[in-house]
C-alpha cells in the first residue's frame, strides 16, 4: 500500500490545511493584519507539500516493478486528495484576502461562515482513518458534507442578496458574497476528496450521486440496507453500472431478501434507463426468464436507475474465446433455437423500415471524431468515378426506402456477444442491456452479432476459425429463415445493415489498420448495392466473403 | 519542387477492379492520365518510354501483386555546343 513517508506527508498536509481553515475563521472573526501574514506563509509550506507528495506519488508508481490494482487506486486517490487540500489552502488565502476589501468588518458577523468551517473540520479530520480503514460510511458522510455547505452557502446567498436590495453597504455585501464563494468552492474539494477515498475503497470510479440513487432504489425495494455494508464491483466495460455482489449486515446476516442478494444496479440517462424498464417488462410478458426480473426502479428530475436480477452464467463472448469446442457447438445450437423462437412468437406482419444508413449517418460524426479520415471525397482515376461517402450514403438510403423488411419482429437491438448469457445450470440461453429493444428488422440483430464476432481483437488462425464458423451458422439459420417466410429482399438488406455495422463499429476500435478493413469492407458492399440498382433486388447476392476475415 | 499525390485504397471484386484497370489503359492510350481528388488535379502526361515493373509475393496465405509505371517528364535535353563554342577570328 502507500509508503510511511506518503502517509506521514499526507497526514502533515491534512494538519496543516486543518490549521489553515481554523486561523482563517478567526481571522474572518476578528481580523487583524499579523494573522493574514501567517496565513499567507503557511500556504506556501502546504504548497511544498504537495509538491512532495506528487513526486513521491510519481515514484512510487514509476518505480515498484509490481503493483496491484488496488495499491494504484490508493495511490492514485492520494494524489487527488493531497491536490484538493492545497486547493482548500489557496480558497482559505483567497477568502482572508478578501478582508482588505471589507470596510465594515461587523457586516461579515451577521453572516453565518461558522457551520461551514465546522463542516470543512469535521470531515478533513476523517481523511487519513478513512484512507487507513477504508470506512465507507465516513467516505460517503465526507462527500456529503458538500451538499451541507452548498445549503449553507445559498441561505447566505439569499441573505445577502435581500441586504443587498437595501441599497447599503454595497461595496461591502459584495466582498462578503465573494468570501462565502469562496467557502462554497471549499466544498467541492472536499467533495472531490470524499469520491478520491471511495475510489480508494471500491477501486471504482464512483460519483456520490450513484450511491444515492442506490440507496433510493434499495429503499423503495423494500430493502434497508446500509450502503456503508454494501460491497460493489463494477460492471466491466460499463460505466454506469455496479454490481451488487453480496449485501450483508455486521453480523453475517443477508439483510435483503435472498432473491436480491445478486443484482445489477444501473444509473444513469433517463431516457436509456427507463427504455429499459419498459423493454424489460415487454421481454418478460413475451418470453418469462430470457431477460433479468426488475427488481425496482426509481426516477429523479434528470436521471433514473433500475434494480435488476444479476444473471448467472457466462457471456458469448467468454465462450466463443475460451470454451472448448463442444461447448461452443452446444451454445450455438441453443442460441439459434432462441432467437428462431424469439422471431416466431413476436413476428407480426407489418412492414418495417430498418433505417439501417440513416444509423450510419447519425453515428458518423463519432466515427469521425476517432478516425478522421474515415470518409471519401469524390476521386477520379482516369474515366472511373470514387464515389463520395455522403453521395454514396444518400443514393442508399434512397434504395434503402423501399427495401422494407416484410414484417417485423421483437429485437434486441444491440445483440453483441457479450450481451448474451449462457447460463450452464439451467442449459438456457438469457439477454442483456435491452434498451435498444424494439420491433424491427430481424436483419439488425444478426448483422450487430456477426460483426460483434468479426470485430474481436483476436487474430490466432484457429481462433478466427472459429469466429468464422460462428458467424457462418448464424448468417445460415438466418437466411433458413428468410426463405420459409418468402423474404426477398434478405440479401440487399442484410448488405446494407453488414455496412451499417462495419462502419459504426470503427469508433470502438483504436487499431487503425483492422478499423480501416472495417471502413473498406463498409464501402465496398453500399457500392455493390448501388451497383444492383436497376436489376430486381431478390437477385442480389451478398458477397458472403465480407463477413469472414 | 512541391510534391503531388493521389491516395485511393478500396476493397474491390474482380470485375471492379477490371473497370479501373480498363479507364487506367485508355488514359494510356491517350497520353494523360488525369487523377482528381475533391477537385484538385495530378495530370500525368504519358512518354514514349516508360519504367514497367510487376512484381509479386506470396507469403503465409497473403497475396500482393504490384503494378508499377515510373517515368520523368523532363525530356533529356540535347544541345549542340559547336555553335557558342566557336570564336570569330579578325
Amino acid at each position: 500500500m502507500l509508503t510511511a513517508a506518503l502517509k506521514e506527508n499526507l497526514s502533515f498536509m491534512v494538519v496543516e490545511v486543518t490549521r489553515q481553515l481554523d486561523e482563517t475563521f478567526d481571522l474572518l472573526a476578528n481580523g487583524g493584519a499579523a494573522a493574514f501574514q501567517k496565513i499567507n506563509s503557511r500556504d506556501d509550506y502546504i504548497d511544498n507539500l504537495k509538491t512532495v507528495i506528487e513526486n513521491c506519488c510519481f515514484t512510487t508508481l514509476g518505480e515498484a516493478k509490481a503493483i496491484t490494482q488496488r495499491e494504484r487506486d490508493s495511490i492514485q486517490a492520494t494524489h487527488t486528495i493531497c491536490v484538493n487540500l492545497e486547493r482548500i489552502g489557496d480558497f482559505c488565502v483567497s477568502a482572508a484576502d478578501q478582508l482588505h476589501y471589507l470596510n465594515n468588518h461587523a457586516i461579515l458577523q451577521h453572516f453565518d461562515y461558522q457551520r461551514i468551517f465546522d463542516l470543512l473540520a469535521e470531515h478533513l479530520q476523517a481523511v487519513i482513518p478513512v484512507l487507513k480503514k477504508g470506512d465507507m460510511g465516513k467516505a460517503l458522510a465526507i462527500c456529503r458534507a458538500e451538499n451541507q455547505i452548498d445549503v449553507i452557502y445559498k441561505e447566505n446567498f439569499d441573505k445577502i442578496m435581500e441586504a443587498l436590495r437595501s441599497g447599503k453597504e454595497i461595496e461591502n455585501l459584495i466582498t462578503v458574497l465573494f468570501i462565502f464563494r469562496y467557502l462554497e468552492r471549499m466544498g467541492d474539494s472536499l467533495l472531490n476528496i470524499g469520491e478520491a477515498l471511495l475510489l480508494s475503497i471500491l477501486g471504482e470510479k464512483i460519483k456520490i450521486e450513484q450511491f444515492q440513487a442506490l440507496e433510493e432504489t434499495l429503499s423503495k425495494s423494500g430493502l434497508r440496507a446500509d450502503l456503508a455494508e454494501v460491497e460493489f464491483s463494477s460492471i466491466l466495460g460499463s460505466r454506469s453500472g455496479c454490481r451488487i455482489r453480496k449485501v450483508q449486515g455486521h453480523d453475517g446476516q443477508p439483510l435483503i431478501a435472498p432473491q436480491t442478494q445478486s443484482s445489477i444496479f444501473k444509473e444513469g440517462n433517463k431516457e436509456k434507463i427507463l427504455a429499459e424498464k419498459k423493454n424489460l417488462e415487454r421481454w418478460n410478458e413475451i418470453f418469462p426468464g430470457l431477460t433479468p426480473r426488475l427488481f425496482s426502479h426509481q426516477e429523479s428530475e434528470e436521471t433514473a436507475s433500475l434494480l435488476v436480477e444479476f444473471l448467472p452464467g457466462r457471456t458469448f463472448e467468454a465462450i466463443l474465446l475460451k470454451g472448448d469446442p463442444d461447448e461452443l457447438d452446444t451454445v450455438c445450437t441453443l442460441l439459434h433455437a432462441t432467437v428462431l423462437e424469439i422471431w416466431q412468437r413476436t413476428k407480426n406482419e407489418v412492414q418495417v423500415k430498418a433505417n439501417f444508413i440513416p444509423q450510419i449517418m447519425a453515428r458518423m460524426h463519432s466515427v469521425l471524431s476517432v478516425h478522421p479520415d474515415f470518409h471519401r471525397v469524390r476521386q477520379d482515376i482516369g474515366s472511373s468515378e470514387v464515389m463520395p461517402t455522403d453521395e454514396l450514403l444518400a443514393k442508399c438510403r434512397r434504395i434503402e426506402e423501399k427495401l422494407a423488411a416484410p414484417f417485423s419482429v421483437f429485437i434486441h437491438g444491440d445483440f453483441n456477444v457479450n450481451n448474451i448469457i449462457y447460463n450452464a445450470a439451467r442449459e438456457r440461453i438469457q439477454l442483456i442491456d435491452l434498451y435498444r429493444s424494439r420491433e424491427a428488422d430481424y436483419i439488425q440483430d444478426v448483422s450487430v452479432f456477426i460483426v460483434s464476432n468479426f470485430r474481436q481483437p483476436v487474430f490466432q488462425t484457429h481462433l478466427r476459425e472459429r469466429l468464422n464458423w460462428i458467424t457462418q451458422n448464424m448468417y445460415q439459420m438466418a437466411k433458413d429463415f428468410a426463405v420459409e417466410q418468402d423474404d426477398e429482399t434478405f440479401e440487399v438488406r442484410m448488405a446494407l445493415a453488414l455496412a451499417r455495422s462495419f462502419y459504426t463499429s470503427t469508433r470502438f476500435e483504436w487499431n487503425n489498420e483492422f478499423a480501416h478493413e472495417m471502413f473498406l469492407r463498409s464501402h465496398f458492399l453500399l457500392e455493390k448495392v448501388l451497383a444492383h440498382q436497376d436489376k430486381p433486388w431478390r437477385t442480389f447476392s451478398l458477397p458472403s466473403g465480407i463477413m469472414y476475415y | 519542387m512541391s510534391t503531388k499525390k493521389f491516395d485511393y485504397e478500396s476493397l474491390q471484386d474482380a470485375h471492379s477492379i477490371k473497370s479501373y484497370l480498363v479507364s487506367l489503359i485508355d488514359s494510356l492510350e491517350k497520353g494523360r492520365i488525369i487523377l482528381k481528388s475533391d477537385g484538385e488535379e495530378l495530370a500525368m502526361r504519358v512518354d514514349d518510354l516508360m519504367k514497367f515493373s510487376v512484381q509479386a509475393k506470396k507469403k503465409d496465405g497473403q497475396n500482393k501483386l504490384s503494378i508499377k509505371l515510373s517515368w520523368s517528364e523532363s525530356r533529356p535535353v540535347i544541345k549542340d555546343e559547336r555553335a557558342s563554342s566557336m570564336s570569330i577570328g579578325s
